[in-house]
């Protein structure tokens, strides 16, 4: 199974290795896509450049022969998995990217964001959210990431209202994340009916192997299911613990992670020991190819 | 009074034009493995009652695979029975509209799918179930059609032999066989002839060799290097405070590194004790690697088996006088009579949860998943069917009257907080919200409080079976339940009360000091000692071998 991050995994100059990606990107979008620390503080060119990473190493993989069962994006991950899958094209994709991003970017300048509880469940973090929440500074629990790293968005204040509390209930960690929009609440709610908008003029395929959606853990290969997640995947929390269990259940032993980093790979250990994960930003892309080879032919 | 004027051999008829559709692919009771999906195809109407044999251990891994490649547009909306739904096929024939409908009774590694499919509508649940019950119903009201089963060999003339890995299959074919259904069998192999006959060729249909051997698990073996010092604490608590104090002589041990590691002390401080030859000389057990000590030091007088387990073939047949082997030298397991056996004829269970209530309740269901029974709960009960008594089933007994009658112990091992650091006692079960969500007719609970006699904690052992009120049992439990929010409950004079009344003991009131509780009291360190305590018999799948 190949999974693609989401934001929090960007770094400088993540787009260096993949001239021909940002020369294709900036004629779809009319400008260069941008990679320097700066840059990388909004969301604008931090979906821009994950986008292009993540679906660039999984066209190499690919190309070397190498095709998933299943694929999986968390957040704007989604976007470069169904490139993979073949639903949509990257031109089409990068379009749709582009406009989340400027979206979410236009929406929410400043006061907003997300963090992350760790050692609570979804259900005690739920409770949390309740007693923090206000109309002036809103937060909500979003995207479920492992059975005990639950993420909240919302308003900065409201977010370390919570952390406060979260505290007092014995969780051990509770951070902000390096991401300055509330992505995966309510409050993305303009955002759908733009991104539907644009995909009723968008041809799309049904996926070539199961792609899992964002906002309900399933596995699909339904191109309408699959555009569906695109276009509401912000509003809704990411069931990634979901997307993952289901996958590995469903048969998926072997689980690579897209560049950058190696967040998604950290879960999956959590969650499942004893399957198999590597991380390309780790192994490298040769790394990578040689250990995929080598646990296919022990499976035989 | 007018006699029904029908013919009485319609089920026959049916199988009999459907067997004699397939007849120019048959030699003998045998058809090539290229045929199988078309005469799967030909043998199964839509909407039939199939049984696929999803064992605990053993899986029909071939005609799973195949069953997912017939057209759904000739096979569909199958009622699937199944014990274990333990691979992806299993529940992919269901997104593919091959099958429509499901009764199971376990079903741990595909719980999530299982759980959101149900809530979909992919799949109709029929209902979850021990295996008891499950096996029970398909004599009585869900009767099979066609039954897809796995053996190891076959000879000519179509008898099949299932050794170490006999499982559910002898039960599931009787079901058909006698009752007009069609047997189908993938085998592993094909030979001049079998090590013994364990379903004669008269019960068979169709046998199919198999392009790979069956999938086989390795679910019992436990590496003794994980067993932790809070283990070994509740495992001495366990055999000097219930097993010793109950006198216990038969008995069922769940999975998991807690009851391993009473196997392990069984040996060492069982026998400092003085117990050997006094308890634990009958077993309900699969073949567990980590009883090999107890074995070989005279503590174990027999063991029946519901299923085999990876590797303990050579070291079970080099044991008759304590295994079910027959005169070929491998073993017979069986599930259908090894869970009567723990139903009726063992004095304790004793197992672990993930949640329990604070009546003692308790469920492995948790939140967004459905793992289903299996045995434990026909284990984990107190069957009041049984009449004959034994020492420990009379010692449950508190007020002895006229026709009052003995009890089973049952006996739930847990730490107070669990792998994920969240208590262990609940004052609501998560199950009690998987019913909902998921539409249940009842709360999908393991074994129910009042059927529990023993709660065994690193803190110390309530007996619940003395206790005299739903009051009295949550103190009891409370009393042991540490730093939890039930434990916080506790109040020292009355943990002091049911101290004095022997409801809750803790490690010194049972002469144990906690510091005795260290790992080198296990008769085993890892899994290379168990080999040389089997004499080089037992083979450990390569997994579990460390050293090599």
């Amino acid at each position: 199974m190949f999974t693609f991050p989401g934001q929090g995994s960007q770094t400088p100059n993540m787009l260096q290795d993949i001239p021909a990606y940002v020369e294709k990107a900036t004629e779809v979008i009319g400008v260069m896509p941008r990679d320097d620390e700066l840059s990388l503080s909004s969301t604008l060119w931090t979906q821009i450049a994950l986008f292009l990473k993540g679906t660039a190493a999984a066209d190499e993989l690919m190309k070397q022969g190498m095709t998933p069962h299943f694929v999986a994006g968390h957040s704007i991950g989604a976007y470069s998995a169904a490139v993979t899958a073949g639903v949509i094209s990257f031109e089409d994709a990068l379009r749709m990217v582009w406009r989340r991003a400027e979206w979410m970017d236009r929406a929410y300048p400043a006061g907003y964001g997300m963090g992350i509880i760790i050692g609570l469940t979804k259900e005690e973090v739920e409770r949390i959210v309740a007693h923090s929440y206000s109309d002036e500074s809103p937060v909500y629990r979003s995207n479920v990431n492992g059975e005990l790293q639950i993420a909240l968005s919302g308003s900065v204040e409201g977010i370390s209202r919570a952390f406060e509390l979260s505290k007092q209930r014995g969780a051990s960690k509770a951070i902000h994340l390096k991401v300055p929009v509330p992505s995966h609440s309510p409050l993305m709610e303009g955002l759908t009916s733009e991104l539907f908008g644009m995909l009723e003029s968008i041809p799309l395929q049904d996926a070539k192997m199961t792609y899992l959606l964002n906002h309900t853990g399933r596995p699909t290969r339904s191109k309408q299911k699959i555009a569906e997640d695109l276009a509401v995947n912000a509003v809704y929390p990411v069931c990634w613990h979901d997307m993952t269990t289901v996958s590995a259940e469903s048969g998926a032993d072997c689980f690579v992670e897209m560049p950058p980093g190696h967040t998604l790979t950290g879960l999956l250990k959590q969650a499942h020991p004893c399957l198999r994960g590597i991380a390309v930003d780790e192994t490298g892309m040769e790394g990578a190819l040689y250990l995929i080879r080598k646990w296919e032919a022990q499976a035989e | 009074m007018n006699k029904e004027l029908r013919s009485w051999s319609q089920k026959r008829d049916r199988k009999q034009s459907k067997l004699s559709g397939i007849e120019p692919r048959m030699k003998g009771k045998f058809i090539d493995t290229s045929d199988i999906v078309s005469v799967l195809e030909a043998l199964i109407e839509p909407g039939a009652r199939v049984v696929l044999e999803g064992d605990n251990q053993k899986q029909a891994s071939f005609l799973s695979q195949k069953l997912l490649e017939v057209a759904p547009s000739k096979v569909h909306d199958l009622h699937m029975i199944m014990s274990s739904i333990s691979r992806p096929e299993h529940l992919d024939i269901f997104e593919h509209g091959i099958a429509g409908k499901l009764d199971f009774s376990y079903c741990g590694s595909q719980s999530l799918r299982v759980a959101q499919m149900i809530e979909d509508g992919t799949l109709k649940l029929g209902d979850i179930h021990t295996y008891l019950e499950l096996f029970g119903r398909l004599f009585i009201d869900l009767i099979p059609d066609v039954v897809l089963v796995a053996a190891d060999k076959a000879d000519a003339e179509g008898n099949l032999y299932t050794g170490n890995n006999t499982e559910e299959t002898p039960t599931i074919i009787e079901a058909a066989a006698f009752k007009d259904g069609i047997v189908i069998v993938q085998v592993n192999e094909i030979v001049e002839e079998l090590p013994r006959t364990d379903i004669p060729s008269s019960w068979v249909d169709v046998i199919v060799k198999a392009d790979k051997p069956y999938v086989l698990e390795a679910l019992f073996t436990r590496d003794p290097r994980h067993i932790t010092e809070l283990q070994v604490l509740m495992g001495m608590m366990a055999i000097k405070g219930i097993y010793g104090r109950h006198g216990v002589q038969s008995l069922n041990h769940g999975i998991g590194y807690n009851t391993a590691a009473i196997e392990l002390l069984l040996p060492t401080y069982g026998g400092q004790l003085g117990l050997k030859g006094k308890l634990a000389r009958h077993w309900a057990l699969n073949p567990h690697p980590t009883l090999i000590p107890a074995i070989e030091t005279g503590w174990v007088d027999s063991v029946h088996s519901f299923g085999g387990e990876v590797g303990m073939e050579r070291y079970i047949a080099a044991r008759p006088d304590v295994f079910f082997v027959g005169k070929d030298g491998s073993m017979r397991s069986n599930r259908a009579m090894c869970q009567v056996a723990g139903q009726f004829a063992v004095d304790m269970f004793i197992g672990s949860t993930l949640q329990m209530d604070y009546a003692g309740n308790s469920s492995t269901v948790t939140a967004g998943r459905l793992s289903g029974f299996g045995g434990a709960p026909n284990m984990g009960h107190d069957p009041r069917g049984r009449r004959h008594a034994s020492d420990a089933w009379l010692a449950m007994n508190e007020h002895p009257s006229e026709l009052s009658k003995g009890r089973k112990l049952v006996v739930q091992m847990v730490e107070t907080y669990g792998a994920n650091k969240k208590p262990v006692f609940v004052e609501k079960l998560d199950a009690v919200k998987v019913k909902d969500a998921s539409g249940l007719a009842i709360t999908p609970v393991m074994i129910y409080g009042d059927d529990v006699t023993h709660v065994l904690t690193e803190e110390g052992i309530a007996y619940l079976y003395k206790t005299d009120s739903p009051a009295e049992r949550k103190q009891a439990l409370a009393a042991i339940a540490g730093v939890t929010p039930l434990g916080l409950e506790s109040r020292e004079h009355e943990v002091s009360d049911l101290r004095d009344r022997g409801i809750v003991a803790y490690p010194e009131d049972l002469g144990i000091q906690r510091r005795q509780a260290k790992r080198s009291l296990l008769a085993a360190q890892s899994i290379s000692d168990l080999v040389t305590w089997s004499d080089g018999l037992y083979d450990p799948p390569a997994k579990f071998r460390s050293w090599s």
